[in-house]
């Protein structure tokens, strides 16, 4: 301690004391107030000059069709960006980046030199993990690397209006891959990392969240169907001189989609001459007349009532009927002037129709209609489908009631009309229809009675295997039924009334008839060779289809010669050979 | 690790895509191959 007595102005020398020992006390309060009370803020402050995170992308799901094959594969690459400020140390590197990246030095030159004060270009996108490393590796100033993902479609143009596709961002944009992002985007990570002023790269700290891969989808269709219908639908598009087409195929049983395909389609992988009408989904948003691809609905609706047996004959003579100052009109000459319910079929008759149809009013048709799908939402939830029409009038005329019996008033889509068969095919249960590989059992309603449906595949396996059947529709080695139809195209371009020479050639069919599985809907618009009728344009597309079909999938043929007639005739052979 | 794993299974799906395309596949078939599909009358059923 220092003395103070004796000191000349021992008041001064505490003043002196007193202000260094609050000028300590002032630092220890500062101290405690930075270190101790202000901490958390300073510290944020602090990172948020320097610690970033990143995201780490997240692995989108796989599509892949029901036996497992992709249909659409993310898989990672690399994009290179630049800082063309940083770029500027270093011009003479640039010739050999170029080089590196395939690109013109002048070009890059050129470039580099023009955006010289961005701080973000990119200098190409996707290259793969090894193309964009080799880069990386020459180390040039201001060159950066960052992980994206790529989708591929392996199945291209085959599955395109099914699978859809993504935007550059990994996000749908189209078909599945816009109905299902949810449950394909997963979540993406986090990634903390310390960066300079500059926004280099110091310090990688931590994951702070792992990203969560998307999951795994399986479609109901099956790659081996989708390729044969394709395939099928597009040479008939070109023999046909058609404009456009859809096929559907439909496992009755489960109501599982095993193949829907549109022409004209567009690769997913190079969408870069994408033009708007390749990318219709046209089995789910073109909606049509059915015209007399619904002449069987019809019938069951009329079966149904008890008032009518196949067997029962109506008059069509003489191919037109007057109602008012609309007339009716059969579009071919009918077999005779009296025709059962299956011959109506056969010919395809629109005045056996109408005159069936009055007698069972149009609210029974409309019933049976509404009852099976058509122009009734189908529940998938597919972006942009489309439900169609199908009219309910308070009192049903005789024009309506006529009109909606053969498949005019009413618009349905392809995949409608599918569905609509399939309850025919599968005994009258209707099975929900679905995109998605079902491993269980579907939970099918009754729309008509068993006994009705049996007795309408009859008349449509008839309808194909009558001598004046539509033979073109036949499938060799099974029993098929099915129905073809012809539908004007209504007018566009704000005029009234159908198109003059504008058609659709519609078929609708299933089989095998001895256990139904598979119905198959041929859309072809507007074919403009040789003729238009469904019987002739869309029933040998319906027939090699069906055909394949059946073989891939292991179904046993039940129109084979019996082995005993095989038998009997080879033995025929040898012995006639013995003899010889 | 795991993410080069699952690039590396991507890349090999989708190599394996490519080889067997149907339509690669079916062009194999028929013309070196010469493979075709029988017609009815060729199918002998082996058990009902």
């Amino acid at each position: 301690m220092i003395k103070l007595e004796g000191a000349l102005y021992p008041w001064r020398f505490r003043v002196v004391l007193a202000l260094l020992a609050l000028l300590v006390g002032a630092i220890a309060c500062q101290i405690v107030y930075l270190q101790v009370i202000d901490h958390d803020f300073l510290k944020g402050q602090g990172d948020a000059r320097s610690l970033r995170h990143i995201q780490i992308p997240a692995h989108r799901g796989l599509i892949t069709d029901r036996n497992g094959e992709p249909l659409a594969v993310s898989t990672p690459v690399t994009t290179l960006w630049a800082n063309a400020k940083e770029m500027q140390v270093a011009k003479d590197r640039w010739p050999a980046l170029a080089h590196a990246l395939g690109q013109d030095p002048k070009v890059l030159t050129a470039r580099l030199e023009q955006q010289a004060n961005k701080e973000f270009i990119y200098l190409v996108r996707g290259l793969t993990p090894e193309q964009g490393q080799s880069v990386l590796d020459l180390k040039v100033p201001g060159v950066y690397g960052i992980e994206e993902f790529r989708r591929f479609y392996p199945a291209g143009e085959v599955t395109a209006h099914m699978v859809g596709f993504t935007d550059i961002d990994d996000k749908g944009r189209e078909g599945v891959e816009l109905a299902y992002d949810e449950w394909l985007a997963g979540v993406p990570g986090k990634r903390q990392v310390i960066k300079d002023r500059r926004g280099r790269l110091i310090k990688d700290v931590q994951v702070t969240k792992n990203a969560k891969a998307g999951k795994t989808l399986a479609l109901s269709i099956d790659l081996r169907l989708q390729y044969l219908a394709n395939r099928e639908l597009r040479n008939a598009l070109v023999e046909n001189g058609a404009k456009a087409g859809s096929l559907v195929i439909m496992d009755v049983k489960t109501g599982e989609i095993l193949a829907m395909v549109n022409q004209p389609t567009y690769n997913p992988n190079n969408r870069r001459n994408l033009q708007p009408a390749m990318m219709r989904n046209r089995a789910m948003i073109d909606v049509f007349e059915p015209g007399s691809t619904v002449k069987p609905i019809s019938m069951s609706a009329a079966l149904e009532t008890g008032r009518w047996k196949p067997t029962d004959k109506v008059e069509v003579y003489p191919g037109t009927l007057q109602l008012g100052k609309y007339t009716i009109r059969d579009v071919s000459r009918t077999e005779g002037p009296v025709l059962d319910l299956t011959g109506i079929l056969i010919n395809s008759s629109n005045v056996g129709m109408s005159k069936v149809a009055f007698d069972i009013g149009g609210e029974a048709i409309f019933r049976q209609m509404a009852k099976m799908g058509l122009g009734q939402d189908t529940g998938l939830g597919f972006p942009g489908e489309r439900v169609g029409n199908l009219p309910n009038y308070r009192e049903w005329r005789k024009a309506e009631t006529a009109t909606l019996s053969y498949g005019y008033g009413v618009s349905v889509t392809a995949i409608q009309l599918v569905h609509a068969f399939s309850a025919l095919a599968n005994n009258g249960k209707l099975a929900p229809l679905t995109l998605l590989k079902s491993d269980k059992p579907a939970q099918a309603t009754q729309v008509m009675p068993e006994q009705v449906a049996k007795t309408v595949q009859g008349m449509l396996q008839e309808v194909i295997e009558n001598p004046r059947g539509v033979w073109r529709a036949k499938v060799p080695a099974y029993h098929v039924g099915g129905k073809s139809g012809t539908a004007r195209k209504t007018s566009s371009g704000g005029v009234k009334g159908y198109a003059v020479n504008s058609y659709r050639s519609l078929f609708a069919g299933f089989g095998p008839m001895s256990d139904p599985r598979y119905a198959i809907v041929v859309v072809i618009d507007e074919p403009s060779k040789a003729g238009y009728f469904g019987g002739l344009v869309s029933a040998p597309v319906f027939s090699k289809v069906m055909s394949g079909t059946l073989r891939l999938m292991n179904v046993t043929p039940d129109n084979l010669p019996t082995a005993a007639e095989q038998q009997a005739a080879a033995t025929a052979a040898a012995a006639k050979g013995g003899r010889g | 690790m795991r993410d080069k794993a699952q690039a590396e299974w991507g890349r090999l799906i989708l190599e394996q895509s490519t080889w067997t395309a149907h339509s690669r596949i079916e062009t194999l078939a028929s013309e070196q191959l010469k493979m075709r599909i029988p017609g009815a009358a060729e199918v002998r059923m082996v058990a009902p």
